[in-house]
């Protein structure tokens, strides 16, 4: 469970970690005019989700913009999932992927939280969403094989076969 | 009649084959004229990204086994997907066979194993709780 929850919270604080570097890079725009924001994403980042979420939710008190609302909302979806809280998790993300249909970083987050909830049609379906907008994402990767394992399990089998007449292998498939 | 034996011969053993997972099923299959005897036999870790993207391979890796039964030259002569050769490579350098003697002749032909990495479907009905799968974080 421990070795679960950790991969979600590292896939989740992917896209914390963005707009932290985003804010980071462009201080002279976002940070100065909302440091609850910055220190939140950080906090998410630093592994303290109580922290995290308090302050972004101070953060959106004074957000100015879309685009801050839009990262507040964001970060409070991967906060409140990494607090237990999938219900409140999906409120925020889907205020996201109202205003913005294209932020694969939220249908990432959204389908974790839809698995989390045991509705793996919708998470299938932001994973699918996900990947046609970014279909090189190895966060959206993890999520698909986070979701397999819950829908279609599987068992490792490691077939070691030292016999000297062995059949025939394929050929070289590429990757 | 030859060939006959051969299968007949075959061993499917599912013990004595190291794995670093506990819930990885290892097989290892031997037949009478498969040379020197495995010693410590280190089966390879199924690769994350191949496990959690579903892709299943085959590699064959060739080698020499020292007087000592220690592997050298391991090299892979042949696989379906590049994923699974380090690991492999690491499984075979990490194996043993037994010493020879010292009247017993080192054999000059080389020696390969061929890993097979596949995915069952887990057969029980499962419930859909979260529970451990990965131990490997994201990168």
């Amino acid at each position: 469970m421990v070795q679960r929850l950790t991969l979600l919270a590292m896939t989740m604080l992917a896209a914390v970690q963005v707009y932290a570097d985003v804010e980071a890079d462009s201080k002279t725009v976002i940070g100065p005019r909302n440091l609850y924001l910055y220190d939140g994403a950080n906090a998410l980042m630093a592994g303290n989700p109580e922290e995290g979420v308090s302050l972004t939710l101070r953060g959106l008190e004074v957000a100015h913009g879309l685009r801050e609302k839009k990262i507040a909302h964001a970060n409070l979806c991967a906060g409140f999932l990494l607090l237990g809280q999938a219900e409140t998790a999906l409120v925020h993300c889907d205020w996201v992927l109202e205003r913005d249909p294209n932020h694969w970083r939220s249908y990432n987050n959204r389908a974790l939280v839809y698995l989390r909830l045991q509705r793996f049609d919708e998470s299938e379906a932001d994973i699918r969403k996900g990947q046609e907008l970014n279909p090189r994402s190895e966060k959206l990767k993890e999520v698909k094989g986070m979701y397999l394992d819950e829908v279609q399990p599987v068992d490792e089998e490691i077939t070691i076969d030292d016999r000297r007449n062995k059949p025939q292998l394929p050929l070289e498939q590429p990757e | 009649m030859i060939r006959q034996s051969w299968c007949f011969l075959t061993l499917l053993l599912t013990v004595s084959v190291a794995s670093a997972k506990d819930d990885v099923t290892v097989a290892h299959v031997v037949d009478s004229i498969s040379g020197r005897i495995p010693l410590q036999t280190v089966a390879p870790e199924y690769p994350h990204k191949a496990r959690r993207d579903r892709v299943e391979g085959q590699v064959e890796v060739c080698f020499e086994i020292d007087r000592k039964g220690r592997t050298r030259r391991v090299a892979v002569r042949n696989s379906t997907n590049r994923a699974f050769e380090k690991p492999s490579i690491k499984a075979v350098r990490a194996s043993t066979f037994r010493p020879l003697k010292d009247d017993e002749e080192l054999p000059l032909i080389k020696s390969c194993r061929r890993f097979i990495f596949s995915l069952e479907p887990v057969e029980e009905q499962v419930s859909l709780v979260y529970g451990p799968r990965y131990a490997e974080s994201d990168h």
